[in-house]
């Protein structure tokens, strides 16, 4: 395979897997399609297994190529996403703003990628549908809280309008981004303080930018 | 909010033996309003119909009641050419007195559902037909024949809401259906009665409706002649045989079908009467709006509360799967086939709202979708389960089958790090249908089903290695993430014909020829 590497050309320095979870229909693939293609389809499918997409962005003055899953929401499927949670370095758990439901289900979902996923994924919480404020059921206040409790990100967005998606998106790149530079000085640092088992786990997370051969091992799925 | 009401067909009859003694007596229909019941005129058309095949002219002629009489002295031949060779030979005359006959006794009968003679017990079949319903019925048929255009989706016959609906749905006229509708939902074997061959599918044709009528009726020969595709206007009552649902026994096959019918109306109105399975009812209530985005037939409220409902007693009674997101898709090529058999114009399917047909029909639609549906779940039930063991099988086969036939893709794909399971779980979760139109679905459910019980099982597996080979070098041209984003958009197929989709069939028919008894071939 490393004879062939060359032949592609890379337009990107790092590349971080991102998972999209969530209950079913609280918008989870129209965020998606908002922030890759700035599109939004109200009559979308219920996804089936796993889908993706991918944008590049820039931040800090690195290219960075997210690439994100998205997810099937039914319980159903969980025994065969979890595969989907290895090697995420973040993760976006979607709840509906009108829909209380849907963000009584968040601690399940993170307790699921407690279960999953690397220790270190960094996570954010969004409540989407903002554009729903005539009908919201769950106060801002309280999800705000609630993630500054266990220590995740939070935006309200709406895919609808495309309120919030860029940053939604941008915010939780940027920290995954840092966490990864931050983990990155830290090994380089005191080598052996960092989970070990973690290390060979997200080893494709932390791509030197010199080694360009390293992003095409990084489909690690 | 919305009461249970909705999704109930009758909040009087407790059972069915109860409807049986009242003969039919009128229900209170998911609109509430009380009106000659879907039960009355299966009873009475039962009842004729058992008076057809214990008389001396059987059912294959006592159901053309509106075909006019020249039409059935030509068809007569056809009739009888058909193969019903049991049949006493009939000649043109007598079908003529027969038609004639039996027209009265319609008339008598679409009397007494037109009048809605309510909530009588007392109803009977034999009552004098007002002057005024013999025109209407005329000119209905009149009317079927001259100006039917295809975008036109009738008016509303009646409305949920309207005081006045009980005096509306007495109108027979629902022009976008067939006239001869009870009948053949009393006896579908009735629509080879009616059938001009199809001008550009003669020979496939004959040969399934001689299948269809060999006596003694032999299944394996009309498996092999609907390998190749049914034509549509037999492919209802094909698929309901393939599936073991229609007996093909005549004497029985009325009976049958009345009593599922019966049986899936009565399950529905004690399941909507019960307490609910609130988080299998939630997933159903957002999943069927998104099912089939784009067709007219599934946006509206009417093919909702349908799927609803059949997609909710499923679930309740299949405890180890449940509803898995996916077969709500599995639920419409049923549904479309079914209910297009009664129109007139078979491609209105797409338009038609089901809410502007006789309920009585609507119903039965829905009763043999849920039970066909049921026959093929039974096939792939691994699939749905805990850990969806079917799926997983089904992909390592695939998995098996490409690193033998295209080592090369298979290495590709290999060397990206791309999982079988994250393009092709989807294409065995939802067999296909989201990689294709549904007109194309149908197409290859002919050959699935003339393959049942093995098609959704087993061929759907070669089925998907030779869809993923036709696009073996593209593939190995792509990287892991351009393999993905390709082989998870739909639109590649769009341009696709019903000749596409049979080279595929044809391509896995010969891989599965080549392996099915010799797995050690894949080793």
């Amino acid at each position: 395979m490393s004879d062939t590497a060359d032949d592609y050309s890379y337009d990107y320095e790092y590349l971080f897997k991102i998972v999209l979870i969530g209950d079913s229909s609280v918008g989870k693939t129209n965020l998606l399609s908002r922030f890759t293609r700035d599109e939004f389809n109200p009559d979308s499918r219920a996804t089936i297994g796993v889908e993706f997409a991918t944008r590049t962005l820039e931040i800090n003055g690195k290219r960075i190529k997210a690439q994100i899953w998205d997810t099937a929401g039914q319980e159903r499927y969980r025994a065969i996403t979890a595969a989907y949670y290895r090697g995420a370095v973040g993760a976006l758990v979607v709840y509906d703003i009108s829909n209380s439901d849907s963000y009584e289900s968040v601690s399940r979902w993170l307790k699921e990628m407690k279960e999953h996923a690397d220790a270190n994924i960094v996570i954010a919480l969004v409540g989407n549908k903002s554009d729903l404020e005539h009908l919201r059921a769950v106060p801002t206040e309280e999800a705000k809280n609630f993630a500054a409790e266990h220590n995740l990100l939070f935006t309200e967005a709406s895919a609808l309008n495309a309120d919030n998606v860029e940053f939604t998106f941008h915010q939780l790149i940027k920290s995954i981004y840092e966490m990864v530079s931050k983990r990155k000085f830290d090994m380089d640092g005191a080598e052996g303080s960092g989970n070990r088992d973690l290390n060979s786990k997200t080893i494709t997370l932390t791509p030197a930018p010199k080694d360009k051969k390293v992003s095409k091992n990084s489909n690690c799925c | 909010m919305s009461s249970y009401n909705d999704y109930v067909f009758s909040s009087e009859e407790s059972s069915v033996d109860d409807i049986q003694q009242k003969d039919g007596g009128g229900n209170i229909d998911s609109m509430g309003e009380k009106r000659p019941s879907f039960f009355r005129s299966l009873t009475s058309l039962g009842r004729s119909s058992h008076e057809y095949s214990s008389g001396n002219v059987r059912t294959s002629i006592s159901s053309s009641d509106h075909i006019n009489s020249k039409e059935m002295v030509d068809n007569s031949k056809a009739v009888i050419g058909a193969g019903f060779s049991h049949m006493d030979r009939v000649l043109p005359e007598q079908i003529k007195a027969k038609h004639h006959h039996r027209s009265h006794e319609r008339h008598h009968h679409q009397a007494a559902l037109d009048d809605g003679l309510g909530d009588d017990n007392d109803w009977n079949p034999v009552i004098e037909l007002p002057t005024r319903k013999v025109k209407s019925l005329t000119s209905t048929t009149r009317s079927i024949k001259s100006s039917l255009t295809p975008s036109v989706v009738p008016q509303p016959a009646y409305t949920a809401a309207s005081p006045k609906t009980s005096s509306v749905v007495r109108d027979p006229d629902y022009p976008c259906i067939r006239p001869d509708w009870p009948e053949l939902l009393n006896d579908p074997y009735g629509i080879l009665t009616k059938l001009q061959p199809p001008e550009h599918d003669r020979i496939r044709y004959g040969k399934i409706v001689r299948a269809l009528t060999k006596q003694p009726f032999d299944m394996y020969e009309l498996k092999k002649q609907t390998w190749g595709g049914i034509p549509q206007c037999v492919r209802s009552l094909v698929w309901q045989i393939l599936v073991g649902y229609l007996p093909v026994n005549m004497n029985t096959r009325g009976s049958v079908l009345s009593r599922k019918r019966k049986e899936y109306v009565k399950s529905i109105t004690q399941l909507f009467q019960g307490s609910k399975d609130e988080a299998v009812w939630h997933q159903i209530k957002i999943d069927v709006p998104r099912t089939n985005p784009g067709t007219k037939l599934y946006s509206y409220e009417s093919t909702h509360r349908s799927l609803e409902r059949i997609l909710y007693l499923w679930a309740v009674r299949h405890p180890a799967s449940g509803y898995v997101q996916g077969i709500n898709d599995l639920v419409t090529p049923f549904f479309q086939v079914f209910l297009a058999n009664y129109l007139v114009k078979m491609e209105d399917i797409e338009i038609i709202d089901p809410h502007t047909l006789p309920k009585d029909l609507l119903n039965a639609v829905e009763a043999d979708t849920y039970w066909c549906l049921t026959k093929v779940l039974d096939t792939i039930q691994d699939n749905y389960i805990h850990e969806q063991p079917g799926i997983i099988r089904q992909i390592k086969e695939l998995k098996d089958l490409i690193t033998r036939d295209e080592p090369v893709l298979a290495q590709h794909l290999e060397d990206e790090n791309l999982d079988f399971i994250q393009f092709a779980f989807r294409w065995m979760n939802c067999l296909l249908m989201r990689e294709f139109d549904l007109h194309l679905i149908i197409r290859m459910w002919d050959t699935y089903l003339s393959d049942f019980p093995n098609g959704f099982s087993t061929f759907h597996v070669y089925v998907c290695c030779a869809y993923l080979r036709r696009f073996g070098p593209q593939l190995v041209n792509m990287e892991f993430q351009d393999i993905i984003m390709f082989l998870q958009d739909s639109s590649k197929t769009r341009d696709w014909t019903e000749e596409d989709i049979e080279m595929m069939l044809s391509e896995a028919y010969v891989w599965q020829s080549l392996y099915e008894n010799a797995l050690a071939h894949l080793k």
